[in-house]
């Protein structure tokens, strides 16, 4: 060691707060606790609303209420019509739902837990659903 | 440093975790057998605690993340001592515009309520600020840390003798700019 920066390292310039490496521990636990709920909330939306569970869902629907009004009004609809409307229904169906009750209304982990009969069942209670509302009307 | 006591430490926590798969409590126990050691490493290099912490953080995020993937045959604490430099350096060029030179990066320092340095000793640590990077990892090591050429080898690569090269060189800049030859 070179003698005349020796004296340097007696100084004890740099201070830390109390506790702080205490803390800084338990910090870290709460962080990567954090950060591992973000990962399963957001894995288990994912799965909910994967594309081949989502887009039959959204076509019997669209089909019910377009079934509905052709047989209510008897006037057939022009394609640009049935698109935007079409579209604008499943813009409000998807901002209508709750996201999360739809993620866990199966309890399902994986989307391997969706049996066929799951799927059918949820559909036939939406589209009864649907139907009650629009006889209402 | 003992290097076989670290070597140890690191086969029982990475055996806890991949092993036992306690992840969660085997990361705690690496923050805190190792927080301390690469919190005084960065802290040498971005100077005021409030950054230093920062830094340290994102190391440790960047350990727990990087976790699931390391290989088992590689050092731990070598590991996480190059991710911690490699954040504190990025942190520093992400900050560069606001220290311009060693004088902005002095003002910094003298508004850190962590520091409790004399005008010698701010100069002394803006001679090692004016060092090129690897200069100045070998010279924290060996001056502050006291490691061994040898030790530094495993955590900075290299050969024993370009680390010596490297400190000499160090040294010598760091009297010029100190005006003590």
């Amino acid at each position: 060691m070179d003698k005349e920066l020796k004296k340097y390292r007696k100084q004890d310039a740099f201070k830390v707060p109390d506790d702080y490496f205490e803390d800084f521990a338990y910090r870290m636990q709460l962080q990567i606790g954090e950060d591992s709920e973000k990962i399963s909330w957001l894995t288990k939306l994912n799965q909910a609303f994967q594309f081949r569970w989502s887009m039959p869902m959204f076509i019997v629907i669209a089909l019910c209420y377009f079934s509905i009004w052709v047989n209510q009004d008897g006037v057939y609809m022009q394609d640009e019509d049935l698109q935007s409307f079409l579209l604008e229904e499943s813009e409000d169906w998807m901002a209508n739902q709750d996201l999360m009750d739809l993620a866990y209304h199966y309890q399902a982990s994986t989307l391997e837990d969706f049996s066929d009969e799951d799927i059918e069942n949820y559909l036939n209670e939406e589209s009864s659903d649907t139907e009650l509302i629009l006889f209402d009307h | 440093m003992d290097f076989s006591l670290i070597a140890m430490k690191d086969k029982e926590l990475l055996n806890i975790y991949f092993v036992e798969g306690k992840k969660h409590y085997a990361f705690n126990l690496m923050v805190r057998e190792y927080s301390k050691r690469l919190y005084w490493h960065i802290r040498r290099l971005v100077h005021t605690h409030e950054n230093a912490d920062d830094v340290l953080q994102e190391t440790m995020l960047k350990v727990w993340k990087g976790l699931p993937s390391f290989r088992a045959d590689a050092q731990l604490y070598s590991w996480m001592y190059r991710i911690a430099t490699n954040e504190a350096f990025n942190f520093l060029k992400k900050n560069k515009i606001e220290q311009n030179t060693l004088d902005d990066a002095l003002l910094y320092l003298k508004d850190d309520p962590y520091f409790d340095g004399d005008e010698a000793y701010e100069s002394f640590l803006m001679a090692i600020e004016q060092l090129p990077e690897k200069q100045k990892l070998v010279f924290n090591l060996k001056y502050f840390e006291q490691l061994s050429y040898q030790e530094m080898v495993e955590l900075l690569g290299g050969t024993e003798g370009s680390l010596k090269a490297s400190y000499h060189h160090a040294v010598k800049k760091i009297k010029e700019f100190l005006q003590l030859d």
